[in-house]
Parts: structure tokens; C-alpha cells; sequence
């Protein structure tokens, strides 16, 4: 079936695999395919694990499309592809995985929202989102220059850098639950 | 974005030197820990940046952003800051946040029981939950300080 289409099937067999995102989101950006074509595709993308990409402009294309994404896809993928898409460095942790990419997500989703970048706010954003999620208390430092030394509880320390920005978000535990 | 950068700030982006507490016995009677505080550095005056008098370079300025802490508390916090930026290199001058914000929280730690928490920067955001009469948000020079306090388990 793939040689009927030629370049275009196998385009749209590198833009799946490669991106490793759903095909739906790729048909928004490629009107030409027609997308009946489109149903017979999860079979090759399954078959061809071990497939390559030779043109280098698809990588560059795939990277442009990622940081529009806030959706996570079905495919389970590993910490290191959510780094490498959201555009995040982990430069110090003590924090499950999980956490992080919590943390990864909240902060790129705030970061997003803002029309003008304020490092308050989205401090304010990641705090109020991992107290509500894992308890109080919860402090989180924003900017680009600046110094700190902390206590933290064990297992909840993250350090990380978004672009030029750097977050460090950790908790102390505290005597009584805060209302706020 | 709104950035500001102080000269010689790149050490200062290795921050985050975290340490754990945990299991320390010595505490302190606490009031209930208040609701959370935000602040934002970097916001200064143009006038300031250029009336800045040569005569007054000895003389550090200390000006109180935000505070909820004793004013005994206030003046050791400002008398620590100044002793350790007088400390730093002048020529080139240089700024080392890590330094003062060990500086400041070792100091805290020890006479005031856990747990103290300092940032150091020129160009930071930040939001925080503290203790009942522990936080103090200032400025020496051009430099910002959050010194604020978490009531810790025993």
C-alpha cells in the first residue's frame, strides 16, 4: 500500500514515527494527505521500530511542532523525552520522577499562559499546584540570577532551568496544615 | 521578559545548595505558620541607578521591601548582610548570593532554631509560605535578600 502513495506515505511515516506524536495532529499541519489514506497507518509505524530518519528537516519540523503541545500522547514515553520536548534541564534533584515531570508540566503550562512573563506568578502557580497536590508546604523561587541555600524535606527538592529561567521548588513540612 | 543581570552574577547561577535537616531535636516554641507571601526583585528606579553618589560607596544602603519579623531579628539579618557583602571581593566587584545566603541562614539557624530558608539574587521571583513572624524581604546596595522561616517538625 505504501508504494501507491510514494513520497507522501512515506513522509507521513516519518513525521508519526519520528515525532512519536498521533497522526491526527500531523494531518492538521499537511492538508494535502487525504485522510482516508490516513487508517492503515498505525500498522507500519508498529512494524517499523527500527526505522531511521534521513532528512534532517523533519527532525527540525517535529521539534517546532512539540512546545505547542500541552496534551500528553497515548504512547508512555520516558522522562528524558519529556526533558528533551518541554526544553527542560534538571541541574539538581531529590524528587520521584513523577514529581518532576508534574513539575515540568505546571511550570511550562504557566509559562505558556502568560501573556507577559512575571516570575511571581509563576512561582505562585507551581507552589499553589503542589500544595494543593502533595501538601503543604511548598516554596518556589523563579528568576535568573540569583543564589539560595534551603531545607528541604527529604525527596522534595527540584532544581531545573526552562529556557533562561531557573526554578527551584521544594518543601518544608510544617507542624499544622495551613488553610490557605 | 524582564530581566536585570548584575556584573559577575554567573557564579550565582549554581544556586541551590539544599542541605536536610531532618531529625534535628532542638526547637523552639512556634506560633501557627501564616499564609503564603510573594515577592518580585528587580524592579528599581532609573532615577537611582543614575544618582548613585560615589560618597556613599562605603556605606551599604538598606532598604526593607517587605518584613514580618521582630525588629531585633531585622537589624542582625542587615548587620550579617552588610559584614559579608563588605567580605566579598571589591575589585572587580563580584557578588557570591550562595555565600550570603549560607551566610545568613547558618546565622538564623543557630540562634533562632530551624528551619531558615535565603535567596540571594539581583534578579529573582519568588512564592513562599513562612512562619508567623519570620520573613523579611530586603536590599543592600542593589542586591535582594528573602530570608523567610518554615516551623519544622520535631
Amino acid at each position: 500500500m505504501a508504494a501507491r502513495h510514494g513520497s507522501r506515505r512515506t513522509r507521513a511515516d516519518q513525521w508519526l514515527f519520528g515525532g512519536k506524536w498521533r497522526g491526527t495532529v500531523k494531518e492538521t499541519r499537511h492538508p494535502p494527505p487525504v485522510p482516508e489514506a490516513k487508517l492503515p497507518n498505525p500498522v507500519p509505524v508498529q512494524k517499523d521500530e527500527g526505522v531511521c530518519l534521513e532528512k534532517p528537516r523533519v527532525q527540525r519540523e517535529v521539534a517546532d511542532v512539540a512546545p505547542g503541545r500541552r496534551s500528553m500522547p497515548e504512547m508512555e514515553i520516558n522522562m528524558k523525552e519529556v526533558v528533551a520536548v518541554l526544553g527542560v534541564k534538571v541541574m539538581a534533584a531529590d524528587m520521584p520522577p513523577f514529581m518532576q515531570l508534574h513539575a515540568f508540566r505546571c511550570a511550562k503550562r504557566s509559562h505558556d499562559n502568560l501573556d507577559k512573563f512575571s516570575s511571581r506568578q509563576l512561582a505562585h502557580d507551581v507552589k499553589k499546584e503542589f500544595d494543593k497536590v502533595y501538601g503543604p508546604t511548598w516554596h518556589c523561587i523563579v528568576g535568573t540570577s540569583y543564589g539560595s541555600f534551603v531545607t528541604h524535606s527529604r525527596g522534595c527538592f527540584l532544581y531545573f532551568s526552562m529556557d533562561k529561567i531557573i526554578v527551584m521548588l521544594f518543601k518544608t513540612k510544617i507542624r499544622k496544615v495551613l488553610a490557605s | 521578559m524582564r530581566e536585570q543581570q548584575g556584573s559577575g552574577d554567573v557564579a550565582g547561577r549554581r544556586g541551590g545548595v539544599i542541605r536536610s535537616l531532618l531529625g534535628v531535636e532542638r526547637r523552639l516554641a512556634e506560633g501557627d505558620a501564616e499564609g503564603a507571601v510573594g515577592v518580585s526583585s528587580g524592579k528599581q528606579p532609573a532615577t537611582e541607578g543614575g544618582g548613585g553618589g560615589g560618597g556613599e560607596e562605603r556605606k551599604a544602603v538598606v532598604r526593607v521591601v517587605a518584613a514580618d519579623m521582630p525588629p531585633a531579628l531585622q537589624r542582625r539579618a542587615f548587620r550579617c548582610a552588610r559584614d559579608e557583602l563588605a567580605a566579598m571581593p571589591h575589585f572587580p566587584r563580584r557578588l557570591e548570593p550562595k555565600r550570603l545566603a549560607l551566610a545568613l541562614k547558618k546565622e538564623f539557624d543557630a540562634a533562632y532554631g530551624p528551619a531558615w530558608h535565603c535567596i540571594v539574587g539581583t534578579s529573582f521571583g519568588s512564592y513562599v509560605t513562612h512562619a508567623r513572624g519570620g520573613f523579611l524581604y530586603f536590599s543592600v546596595d542593589k542586591v535582594y535578600i528573602l530570608l523567610f522561616r518554615t516551623a519544622v517538625e520535631p
